[in-house]
């Protein structure tokens, strides 16, 4: 398979003032083509940071990437001039933001903020951007006549397809989606998410899915990988992370899920709060709400471990014994 | 609508208190919101429903249904339109003053947004005297030992009652959200999205918090959520909505194994499952919600339904109850379950936009 996206040891800190927040440490992430990835975490885990990262989005004065390299076909994106990132964002690498009512420009027609994109990518003439405009459109379901409206006139899901036209409408290789459902309800969500499914596979795009719906993750995605810290703590194909997970935080995870079947019972929550990027942890960041750290956690940095081709983790306590403890599936069984 | 039978409900009452009197009742609620120009937006139309003592009603359904509407007028934030409201037996539609204060001791809310509804200006322990001081229950050191002993109750640690709400993270604010409703030792909270704006695991902390609550002192829960599987864990009822009617009412696993009204399958089949076996063809309702104004008669759902016919789009339909316990509004429930396991990936027809896939 094609890579198409290669992040390596991505470091991104945040400054403000004399405190530093260290939102993305060394992280390491390859995209291939036609594949869908799903990132998932808690809030503060690095995962939007990451996505902005790839899109040269970082809040300009106090993002800051301090390390590492994100490679688009081969190309440094970080290296690139803005005028040369210009022609790449929103045209081959695009992203569908979380709010779709602050994503989309409140003062102009959601048909001229489409056909904007047409008219800087592709070059095209008023005319037929604004014929391209109105196929995508009515792809997501929205009627040419609305071309013409505000973005205000339009409900959350309605708005939210919009944004997922204007990510699409010049075929991107990259469709970046962050939290792209999380404003909306599940019968627009399974819209949404039906829509995307075959969008991905006529286009042959790669997806990179945002959210911390793992049922999301379970239905879209090929590979997931899990984020805690600003590192990548598991990764793998999802069948393989989801039933048989081996990192004890991607366990409490999935044993926090209220689930739709099965017996209900008590669910197990993570105790402790989420790393403080501000005062990571020494070792493994995981370690001080992990009931099974070690001497090791708490003061060396684990590595990466190949579980088998379809599934890495880094953990200490998992090095080397993996397969002797399964862990339980928590509320299934 | 159909008068729906005590003894139905206590047929149904899944917590097994069968000689219980329902703690509240709502009959034939209604709450119609003038908007000038345009008529009446009929945000609850004609809701009868009961709760049990130490029961947990889960609602659920989309946004913009009237869910936390229900909420708002059971907590007299509200007056309804039509309709009565009955607290143990006792009518509390047009409450005085003086009773007004008593019912909100025993009846209490949790709000969805832990960000906004806590003052920012005071300090948790301030935030958490405010029921004892109002209600003139206790003052000075008793005071502070009962704020401290509320704070410790919910899992709060003595330190947090110094700090201001932005000090604290979402879980931890939602946890003095509830001590705040559990100080006057309430028998009824409405929880209003109680846990959507939280992560996974903090959810998962609050979920059990309410639980045990709940065990600890026979509270009542009214649950309103649009996350299917919480209220699948949390409740022991499930009432759906749909634009502001109730059309599916059943205790928990009834509702989650026979599914009966179109509505609720398709909302059930919407959620995305982790589990791989639970994946199926699902129904994808096109179109969003129609709005609430001035609503035709007939079936609310029928424009976006699969099976509506042309009686469904005149007549009104009744909640009957289809087996003990489970209430249906539909005409045509017998076959929504055959039709279901037919329909495969064939798209729904109707609705108002055009068909998206």
């Amino acid at each position: 398979m094609e890579e198409i996206l290669k992040i390596s040891k991505l470091s991104v800190e945040y400054r403000s003032g004399d405190t530093v927040a260290k939102a993305v440490n060394g992280l390491n992430m390859t995209l291939y083509k036609g594949q869908a990835m799903g990132l998932v975490g808690e809030s503060g885990a690095g995962k939007t940071t990451t996505a902005l990262s790839v899109m040269g989005l970082l809040p300009d004065k106090i993002g800051y990437v301090t390390g590492g390299d994100i490679e688009y076909k081969g190309q440094s994106l970080l290296k690139m001039k803005e005028k040369e990132l210009n022609t790449i964002r929103g045209g081959k690498i695009s992203m569908v933001f979380a709010n779709p009512l602050s994503s989309l420009n409140p003062v102009f027609t959601v048909g001229h903020q489409i056909t904007m994109v047409l008219r800087q990518h592709r070059h095209m003439t008023e005319k037929e951007a604004h014929a391209e405009a109105a196929k995508f459109l009515k792809m997501v379901g929205i009627p040419e006549y609305r071309m013409e409206d505000y973005p205000h006139q339009f409900s959350g899901g309605m708005r939210q397809r919009v944004g997922i036209a204007a990510a699409l409408v010049c075929s991107p290789e990259i469709l970046i989606a962050d939290e792209p459902t999380t404003a909306l309800d599940v019968t627009i969500q399974a819209q949404i998410l039906e829509l995307m499914k075959d969008l991905q596979k006529t286009m042959d795009s790669s997806l990179l899915m945002i959210t911390h719906n793992l049922g999301i993750i379970a239905e879209l995605c090929q590979t997931v990988a899990i984020m805690y810290g600003g590192e990548i703590v598991e990764y793998g194909s999802v069948r393989e992370v989801f039933e048989n997970p081996m990192h004890w935080y991607t366990i409490g995870l999935l044993n926090a899920v209220p689930k739709l079947t099965g017996k209900r019972e008590r669910l197990a929550s993570i105790p402790g709060n989420v790393a403080n990027a501000q005062m990571l942890p020494e070792g493994c960041k995981f370690h001080p709400r992990c009931g099974y750290c070690t001497k090791t956690c708490r003061t060396k940095q684990p590595e990466m471990i190949c579980v088998n081709e379809n599934h890495y983790v880094q953990c200490w306590e998992r090095g080397g014994k993996a397969e002797t403890k399964r862990p339980a599936k928590g509320g299934n069984q | 609508m159909t008068e729906i039978k005590k003894e139905n409900i206590i047929q149904s009452g899944a917590t097994g208190q069968s000689t219980q009197k329902p703690l509240l009742r709502v009959e034939h609620l209604k709450e119609y919101f003038k908007i000038p120009g345009k008529g009446y937006l009929h945000a609850v139309d004609d809701i009868t429903m009961e709760i049990m003592p130490n029961e947990t009603l889960g609602l659920v359904g989309e946004s913009g249904c009237g869910k936390s509407t229900v909420g708002n007028v059971l907590m007299r934030l509200l007056k309804p339109t039509g309709g009565k409201i009955f607290y143990e037996d006792k009518d509390v539609t047009k409450p005085s003053k003086k009773e007004n204060l008593e019912l909100t001791k025993k009846t209490q809310m949790v709000f969805q947004d832990p960000y906004s509804s806590l003052n920012p200006r005071k300090p948790i322990r301030s935030i958490l005297s405010e029921p004892f001081k109002i209600n003139k229950t206790a003052e000075g050191r008793e005071l502070d030992d009962k704020v401290r002993k509320l704070a410790e109750r919910v899992g709060l640690e003595p330190y947090v009652l110094d700090q201001y709400p932005h000090e604290l993270d979402g879980g931890k604010r939602q946890m003095v959200g509830i001590a705040r409703a559990l100080a006057m030792q309430p028998k009824f909270i409405v929880c209003d999205e109680p846990v959507s704006a939280l992560d996974v695991s903090v959810q998962a902390t609050i979920i059990n918090l309410l639980i045990d609550m709940q065990k600890e002192m026979g509270l009542s829960y009214l649950f309103i959520s649009h996350d299917l599987s919480v209220v699948r864990h949390i409740s022991d009822r499930v009432a759906v909505m749909y634009l502001g009617q109730i059309v599916e009412i059943a205790p928990t696993d009834t509702i989650f194994s026979n599914t009966l009204h179109p509505y609720s399958i398709a909302l059930l089949s919407a959620v995305p499952k982790i589990d791989f076996e639970e994946q199926e063809n699902r129904i994808v309702l096109t179109g969003d919600v129609p709005s609430p104004m001035n609503p035709k008669p007939g079936c609310r759902f029928a424009p976006r339904c699969w099976m509506a016919c042309e009686e469904c789009k005149n007549k009104d339909q009744e909640l009957t109850q289809v087996e003990p316990g489970h209430f249906v509004a539909c005409s045509r429930w017998k076959e929504s379950r055959e039709m279901e396991l037919k329909l495969e990936r064939e798209p729904a027809n109707g609705g108002q936009n055009e068909p998206i896939l």
